[in-house]
């Protein structure tokens, strides 16, 4: 009978059962979008938190060696035949340092920008570029395997081997600029250049640099046995102090050293920024969620009971039929619960399946963006954290589905509790004559 | 045992509509025997519809007493008012008052709900509907009787309990005079044969006659 009384009115019962099923939706896919955005935050801070770790050891035994303070401001930024170069210092001096107790690697690196002519037409277009940085480097793969002296990303060909004479790897920026592919040549001063494969570094600026081997860096630009910086690894943290000072003693003005410390302890400052920034818009999300479903278990409620006060009224003197044929106030009630419960049941597993499809796409028309971070790169010479919106896969597990349709049982029955009992009190002789 | 299965002492009944009092029924007396058949008859608002919905425990009387079977029901609580209405009395509507959702034979089932077990409910109902002659439309909904099948439904379902008393509220009204001569005899047939006490209601002076006695009401009295 409380299925035929809840057919009796198709169109109402499905817009209901609709209408509930959304709320359900809600309720059932808005937790899932939390749950899974706060996992993924979760995995992704681990992931990150030894991305550090290994990240902070690796920096910190880098120590940097290059022109004093006081060359550099002689030398940086003097245009010299269409190239900007920085200060020197003798190639000759890494060797030396190689031979230090606790050096582990020395890497030597000529570095140049150069300055580049605008294309015709190109202006103010994309290709607009005013330089490009070259970067001289010790062709060795094992080196570069334990300390990323090449970038890492190519994206077409291959990284420069130590059999490259006159090789080049473009950034991805130059590609555009100078109209080459793989195979082809640039020319850098008076030499050409073949190019063996460009790399994204996911950085517009470093995307504008090109590598190739150090003799060929100091030839182009005309500086036999000078380079721009040594990059020294220690063995161990530990060595970082006693490395330094005895390259300052041996060379003592001559030379600049930097170490990474100050990078270094910035990062964990960094590190909590970021998990501050991600706790703060987990925290609104939580907040938006509360709301959100408080107003779906609201309105799902606010449907059932409209409904059913609505199908009471409609069938008052079905009621009066009822009493007058010996039905007690109960049988009443629970007929119009048990409607209640059903419309609950359907609307609950109309909303699980709207939920469980439609919750990536409930989520993000009703929650904030998560911006999580996802790890930091290390970039040529510097340290860059990388962030993006990640779209964890969101789906209510069987907890979540099965609380979803006993919330929308529960509705079912409490929004129809006052109008059954309002039901139930009808004077069977005033039923009657409603029409 | 009381001789009479029905009646009413002093049974006033007054409504308050607004500020106003209006007296639909005032101090009647009636005793109705087993298997009397009675018309009530009297012009529109004298009180008749009153004195049925007070007789069939739908409602009681502002003062005065109300005696089913020995029973005084004005004393009674709601609770056990439900209790009366479903093993004493029957009634019979002028529209029918039929489940539209329910069959024929659900219709009747229906008031055994309370009562009975599914099995014998279901053999009740199909022998009660074959006894008013809708053996072959135990399946149709309501929409799908005529006038005449759905007050024979109707009867069927007040018989669903053997109830004592029949009460019924103008049962031709909505039927042309054939049927409801025919609904009448029916009515005549559970008096006479199987000793059950009918009251009607009605407007036409025809089927009243067809009672064993007549009473009439006029401004809430017994004439």
């Amino acid at each position: 009978m409380a299925f035929r009384n809840i057919w009796r009115r198709k169109a109402r019962t499905s817009l209901v059962v609709l209408a509930l099923g959304f709320s359900i939706a809600i309720l059932i896919a808005i937790p899932a979008a939390t749950q899974a955005y706060s996992s993924s935050v979760e995995t992704t801070i681990e992931m990150q938190s030894s991305a550090y770790q290994g990240a902070i050891s690796m920096v910190a035994t880098e120590i940097i060696v290059g022109p004093p303070q006081s060359a550099r401001e002689n030398f940086g930024g003097r245009p010299q035949a269409g190239f900007w170069m920085q200060g020197f210092i003798d190639e000759n001096i890494a060797e030396n340092i190689a031979s230090i107790p606790g050096v582990d690697a020395v890497v030597p690196q000529f570095q140049s920008s150069v300055q580049l002519p605008s294309i015709e037409g190109q202006e103010n277009g994309r290709f607009r570029m005013n330089f490009m940085m070259v970067t001289g480097i010790p062709l060795d793969p094992l080196l570069d395997e334990k300390y990323s002296i090449q970038p890492s990303n190519i994206v077409s060909g291959r990284k420069l081997n130590e059999n490259d004479d006159r090789g080049i790897l473009l950034g991805i920026e130059l590609e555009n600029y100078f109209s080459v592919a793989v195979g082809q040549y640039v020319d850098l001063g008076d030499y050409s250049f073949l190019v063996v494969g460009f790399f994204d570094a996911g950085n517009r600026q470093v995307n504008r640099y090109a590598y190739v081997s150090l003799d060929d860096a100091q030839t182009v630009f005309e500086q036999p046995g000078e380079v721009s910086q040594i990059r020294v690894f220690a063995e161990s943290v530990e060595d970082v102090n006693n490395i330094v000072d005895e390259i300052e003693s041996t060379y003592g003005d001559s030379v600049g050293v930097t170490t990474q410390s100050d990078l270094v302890q910035n990062i964990p400052g960094l590190f909590q920024e970021t998990e501050n920034t991600v706790a703060s818009q987990l925290a609104q999300m939580e907040s938006m969620a509360s709301q959100e479903i408080l107003i779906a278990i609201v309105a799902g409620g606010l449907i059932v009971f409209l409904t059913m006060i609505y199908a009471v009224r409609e069938r008052t003197k079905e009621i009066g039929i009822l009493k007058a044929l010996g039905f007690r106030n109960w049988n009443i009630t629970s007929q119009f619960m048990l409607e209640g419960a059903i419309i609950g049941l359907v609307g609950g597993l109309a909303g699980c399946l709207i939920g469980s499809f439609g919750a990536p796409f409930l989520s993000s028309a009703l929650l904030p963006n998560v911006s999580l971070p996802t790890g930091f790169t290390q970039g040529p010479g510097q340290f860059s954290q990388l962030t993006a919106t990640t779209a964890p896969k969101i789906m209510p597990d069987a907890s979540l589905i099965l609380f979803g349709l006993g919330i929308a049982v529960f509705l079912g029955v409490v929004g129809s509790l006052y109008p059954s009992w309002w039901a139930s009190r009808k004077r069977p002789a005033e039923a009657l004559k409603y029409e | 045992m009381s001789e009479y299965v029905l009646e009413t002492k002093d049974a006033t009944k007054i409504y308050e509509v607004g500020e106003n009092k209006v007296v639909a029924l005032s101090d009647v007396n009636i005793q109705v025997k087993r298997g009397e058949f009675v018309s009530i008859m009297g012009p529109s608002g004298s009180g008749k519809t009153t004195l049925l919905v007070i007789l069939g425990c739908l409602d009681k009387p502002t003062s005065g007493q109300v005696i089913i079977d020995g029973l005084d029901v004005t004393a009674m609580k709601e609770t056990e008012l439900h209790k009366i209405r479903a093993e004493k009395v029957g009634f019979i509507f002028q529209n029918f008052n039929l489940i539209p959702t329910l069959t024929a034979l659900e219709n009747v089932e229906l008031p055994m709900a309370r009562v009975k077990i599914r099995g014998e409910r279901r053999n009740r109902a199909l022998k009660l509907l074959e006894s008013v002659g809708l053996k072959d439309k135990v399946d149709r909904r309501p929409n799908r009787l005529s006038a005449g099948e759905q007050q024979r439904v109707a009867i069927a379902r007040a018989l669903a309990n053997g109830p004592a008393i029949i009460l019924a509220d103008e049962p031709t009204g909505n039927l042309d005079s054939r049927t409801g001569h025919d609904i009448i005899k029916l009515l005549r047939k559970l008096s006479g044969k199987e000793e059950r006490t009918v009251i009607l209601v009605t407007h036409d002076k025809q089927m009243a006659s067809m009672s064993n006695r007549m009473l009439s009401l006029r401004d809430g009295k017994i004439t």
